[in-house]
């Protein structure tokens, strides 16, 4: 098969583009409306946005495609700070690589891939690491000082871990309901 | 598809290139997520976007948004004061969140609503940007709207069969919800991708020849105009 990006891929891949920051930020507006649950977002957004990563690399399997997903999704996230910009194309490279050593083709190294990628909304987090309080300042702006309290408590330096933990995990349950809904849905009407 | 139509349809009064577009959408972005700490700063910003909307005819729509934002500032000022505890925590909250990212939206409203996928193009080829990024982003920016277009058809057609999506769903059964979301969704992404890369295909978007563009896409004073305000907003903001 030809392992190079047609116009044809091109197009997809910003389809899916703007599906997968559609389907992320209302996942993330939704559950951040309380502090608890806005540190979990890189989980659900993991969980949800599984299925159309899956639908995507099953559609385009092809060398380069994730990393212009992750570019696409950086663009986006970069709104915050330009740090998680440059973490989401790292995010991206590596889930292009483990893709990668499954030949493109591997569900195994597929899921591997996403677990990867679901890290990448992590990002807004990585201004905990490095500049708390104007992270806190950016909270205060949106959502009032009582909720930056809460979160404050919540983020000691160590929890960005945690975060990429959670999105690891979130990124393996997504792709496994991934697979699974495109076996059900996907694979019966021909698409993939 | 209506993705040329779209943007023909609403011929702005004063053509404004793509370029100083996102210009304008990256410093609204960047100034408000760094938090314009002045009110008259937001304002003066506001109003700006607002008469650039009306320049592109988006005239219902940014009636629409001038209300929202005036009712979220008296909100603001005048009635969360007035409550204490809870309350006002959360008026204050709904206020000032939803007013922050108004700009954004609107600037992003402004690049899809008024700009047609071949300008963006020929814009970026100016930019002397690869392919591999320049396609992609021009069709993200373009279905955007799409999305929500098929949401809602999505939706109507759940509504006929009896299939409610709402909060309490999402909390009782959130893997079968998830499935009646995507499901469709993602049918009809597949489909559009298919037949906007059929549609581009004839177009000549596929060759590896240069293509040629009848729009011409050059700054123009209006251009100059809008990227010094933005670069004037944007280091206002860093000093700050």
């Amino acid at each position: 098969m030809d392992n190079k990006l047609k116009t044809k891929d091109l197009i997809s891949a910003g389809i899916f583009g703007a599906m997968y920051i559609i389907v992320m930020v209302a996942t993330v507006t939704v559950v951040g409306f309380i502090p608890i649950t806005y540190i979990f977002a890189p989980f659900f957004a993991g969980i949800t946005c599984g299925t159309v990563y899956m639908l995507y690399i099953m559609k385009v399997p092809k060398r380069g495609a994730i990393l212009i997903l992750s570019i696409l999704v950086g663009l986006v996230i970069l709104s915050g700070t330009w740090i998680s910009g440059v973490y989401a194309v790292i995010c991206g490279i590596i889930a292009e690589i483990l893709f990668g050593m499954g030949n493109y083709k591997s569900m195994k190294f597929a899921t591997a891939s996403f677990c990867a990628f679901a890290c990448t909304t992590v990002g807004p987090f990585l201004a905990i690491l490095i500049a708390k309080d104007s992270f806190l300042a950016s909270v205060v702006q949106y959502y009032g000082q009582e909720y930056a309290d809460k979160l404050d408590a919540l983020t000691p330096s160590w929890i960005i871990l945690v975060l990429i933990a959670l999105g690891i995990i979130g990124g393996f349950i997504g792709a496994t309901i991934g697979k699974k809904i495109l076996k059900k849905h996907f694979e019966k009407a021909g698409v993939v | 598809m209506g993705d040329a139509s779209f943007g023909f349809s609403n011929r702005p009064f004063i053509w404004m290139d793509p370029r100083s577009k996102i210009v304008l959408f990256i410093a609204s972005s960047f100034t408000l997520m760094r938090g314009i700490s002045k009110v008259v700063s937001e304002i003066i910003f506001f109003v700006f976007i607002s008469l650039l909307l009306f320049n592109g005819k988006q005239i219902n729509y940014t009636i629409k948004m001038i209300v929202t934002f005036a009712i979220m500032m008296y909100v603001d000022i005048n009635v969360a004061s007035m409550f204490s505890g809870t309350l006002g925590v959360l008026l204050l909250t709904v206020s000032r969140v939803f007013r922050i990212f108004l700009p954004i939206v609107m600037s992003l409203t402004l690049i899809v609503r008024t700009t047609t996928v071949s300008e963006f193009i020929a814009a970026f080829e100016k930019m002397h940007i690869t392919k591999k990024i320049v396609i992609p982003f021009s069709v993200m920016f373009r279905f955007f709207p799409t999305i929500k277009e098929q949401w809602v058809s999505i939706q109507n057609a759940m509504k006929f069969r009896g299939i409610h999506i709402s909060i309490r769903t999402v909390v009782c059964q959130p893997m079968l919800t998830m499935e009646y979301v995507m499901v469709p969704l993602l049918m009809s992404a597949v489909k559009i991708s298919d037949e906007l890369s059929a549609a581009s295909l004839s177009r000549g978007l596929g060759g590896d020849k240069k293509r040629s563009c009848i729009t011409k896409v050059v700054f123009g004073y209006l251009d100059y105009f809008v990227v010094l305000i933005s670069i004037g907003f944007m280091a206002y903001s860093m000093m700050n």
